[in-house]
């Protein structure tokens, strides 16, 4: 059986007045209730499937509202009065009439151990009574630890409060509904204990990663549980989903999330680094030789160890919308804006730029572990300018990859001084380049690390993301060189060996721009015109990054990831006969499988479409199975 | 998403060492919605410091691969 979505509407509740009764209406748009807002006015979009019908909500007509979820919609019989929602209750039944009372008493009961749910007895528009799912009945709460005593001193002490109120109600609200989020948040809540122990780190520092997580934590668990049981007590902040929040959303990002997690353990990109140190180094020095010579090519990450440290925990990143922060990363958070509720199905609000942001994450654990921790302290710059001079060999591969990186980031200041042949640097110089060009070789490495692993080195689909969800960010005209130059290296590093790379690399970012098709962009047109004006600027800065993307050849592309994140595999022996999803619709035995081809297939589309942001969003909430 | 031993110990001192990312892909600080990201721009400006040279980089083109080599 297959589920379509048809249409959207607006699901309004309202209390005229303080002691009286709650209304429920459905309006055509929150345009159509805007007129008639009062103090307890709240609304979500509800979208109307196939079988669905518009209840009428008059006179002393009996009807049931019940809110079911979080259930795939493939997992409900057909038949019944089915709307669908952004909230944790993902599903909305109207029944009118005994026949589809009994139909939904059926549903309830087998529903009452695995689904939570939470029924409005109507009459005419008046929520009259109502029950709740056995399971909301029953739950144990969830348990916390005392408070910790985390924080040493003033500055933290605030901070660690509400980062542990936080934490127990987080606890508490998710246990009926995204259980699995309580063991993510005992990782995360040890690893954080853990690390604020360290005496090491200023108490700032420490202050800085509560605060981000205090407000993501927040965002997570308004956003999630607003709009669970009891819902007329839970509103969510994002007005337009004030009634029953996006807990479908966030489910969807905990799922994306986990999926790239599971792969990530298996890349151990900390550990291959580390194993370089066993390794002796190359024969003559890699910074004299170019791209093409045989110790460039036959250089690449160790192998990955079978079953290596599976037993340390990764640390899960807490996930959250902001209409502020947009797609964002942080060490211990990961935002998506809040457009992809409305727009997720277009390549400007995709969720594939989350990728981008978990490449970051990659690149910071990449040169941590090739820096190590001691890159600050006067003896690894004096080690490494002496065998950047030759009076000293490297004792292994580790370290002439990290001399390797001094040249590279060198060679950004060889860009910035405008000394572009020669150079002259103290004696501190590794140190202080590795502080000032930290950011912007970060940045270029990420846009590598995306290309090559999520986007399979396609230039096709990788420009066409990266540029059309820039076009949508105010005010970067200036930055438009920068950009374009974070292009540039990422589509290079396909060209690195090929006769006049460069050149190449340019014409491929060109074509992609130029068989675009974004109405009235803002940056795609001035950048072509950029690249076209000043193609010698754009060949000399691509020129300046070559050592940067040989680094990232080296030690940042793992084919056995790369080769996994390409695959899809059938679900079934049925589903393999099946081509492909029809947008919109949700057909049984049909899980995505791969979240980010399934992204990259399905948000392509120009325009905003909400109900095919919401197909999205229910087909990735519900995607992977065991893997999720 | 890293190990919470070595590798989250190792990603948050260096951190410390060379300050986290300000800007998220909504950029901040283009956007001018916020005023710390100006941090990021004058660290990025800083010059480097040292009046004793002790080390020169020298790059040359390589004409067969067309790439700027150290010499």
């Amino acid at each position: 059986m297959s589920i379509q979505i048809t249409g959207e509407l607006t699901l309004v509740v309202d209390r005229p007045s303080i002691d009286g009764q709650f209304r429920v209406a459905i309006r055509d748009s929150v345009a159509a209730t805007l007129p008639h807002w009062g103090r307890a006015t709240r609304t979500s979009p509800i979208f109307q499937t196939s079988a669905a019908k518009i209840p009428l909500l008059t006179g002393r007509r009996s009807t049931r509202v019940c809110f079911i979820g979080p259930i795939s919609p493939d997992e409900l019989p057909a038949g019944f009065n089915l709307f669908l929602s952004y909230g944790v209750y993902n599903a909305i039944i109207f029944a009118q009439g005994q026949t589809e009372f009994a139909a939904l008493d059926a549903l309830l009961a087998k529903l009452a151990k695995t689904t939570p749910w939470e029924m409005w007895e109507l009459v005419g528009d008046k929520v009259q009574g109502g029950g709740y799912s056995p399971l909301l009945k029953t739950a144990s709460s969830a348990t916390h630890p005392p408070m910790r005593a985390i924080a040493h001193g003033d500055h933290l002490r605030a901070a660690s409060e509400e980062y542990q109120t936080l934490l127990a109600v987080t606890r508490s609200r998710a246990a009926p509904y995204l259980s699995e989020t309580a063991d993510e948040l005992n990782v995360l809540d040890e690893a954080l204990n853990d690390k604020i122990k360290n005496v090491e780190l200023h108490q700032v520092r420490k202050l800085q990663w509560l605060v981000n997580i205090n407000a993501a934590l927040s965002r997570f668990s308004s956003q999630s549980f607003a709009g669970t049981s009891p819902i007329l007590g839970t509103e969510c902040h994002f007005w337009t989903h004030s009634l029953l929040g996006i807990g479908l959303a966030t489910k969807a990002l905990l799922h994306f999330r986990r999926y790239v997690d599971k792969r990530a353990a298996l890349a151990q990109f900390p550990a291959r680094i580390a194993a370089f140190k066993s390794m002796d180094p190359v024969a003559s020095s890699l910074k004299a030789q170019a791209a093409t010579h045989a110790n460039w090519s036959s250089l690449t990450l160790p192998a990955p160890k079978a079953k290596a440290s599976a037993d340390v925990a990764q640390l899960p990143l807490i996930v959250c919308f902001s209409g502020r922060d947009g797609f964002k990363s942080t060490t211990f958070t990961l935002s998506a804006p809040l457009e992809v509720m409305q727009s997720g199905n277009t390549c400007a609000w995709s969720l594939q730029t989350l990728t981008h942001e978990l490449s970051h994450i990659f690149v910071e654990s990449i040169i941590a572990a090739l820096l190590e921790d001691d890159f600050s302290k006067p003896v690894w710059s004096t080690k490494i300018l002496a065998i950047y001079n030759g009076t000293r060999q490297p004792a292994n591969l580790h370290e002439q990859l990290q001399e390797f990186m001094f040249f590279a980031f060198a060679r950004l200041e060889m860009e910035d001084q405008g000394k572009l042949d020669q150079i002259d640097l103290p004696e501190d110089a590794p140190k202080q380049l590795i502080r000032k060009h930290y950011h912007t070789a970060s940045e270029l490495l990420a846009h590598i690390f995306d290309f090559v692993h999520f986007f399979q080195q396609d230039p096709t689909s990788y420009v066409n993301s990266v540029w059309s969800s820039w076009d949508v960010i105010p005010n970067i005209e200036s930055r438009i060189d920068e950009y374009i130059i974070r292009s540039l290296c990422a589509l290079h590093y396909a060209n690195l060996t090929v006769e006049n790379g460069t050149a190449v690399s340019i014409d491929m970012l060109l074509a992609k721009l130029q068989g675009l098709s974004i109405p009235r962009d803002q940056y795609v047109t001035p950048a072509i015109k950029a690249l076209k004006d000043r193609r010698d600027h754009f060949l000399q800065a691509l020129g300046v990054r070559i050592p940067l993307i040989k680094l990232a050849r080296a030690v940042m592309y793992s084919p056995e990831v790369a080769s996994i994140f390409a695959q899809t595999r059938p679900v079934s022996k049925t589903a393999a006969k099946v081509t492909g999803y029809r947008a919109k619709v949700f057909t049984k035995n049909r899980p995505v499988d791969n979240p980010i081809r399934f992204i990259l297939e399905h948000c392509l589309d120009r325009s905003s479409d909400p109900a095919k942001s919401l197909w999205v969003l229910t087909q990735l909430a519900f995607s992977g199975g065991a893997d999720a | 998403m890293l190990k919470v031993d070595h590798d989250l110990t190792r990603v948050l001192v260096l951190q410390d060492k060379v300050g986290i990312r300000q800007s998220g892909h909504f950029d901040h600080d283009a956007n001018a919605m916020s005023g710390p990201s100006q941090n990021t721009q004058s660290r990025n400006a800083t010059a480097i410091e040292g009046r004793k040279v002790a080390v020169t980089v020298r790059v040359k083109l390589d004409p067969a691969s067309g790439e700027y080599l150290s010499v």
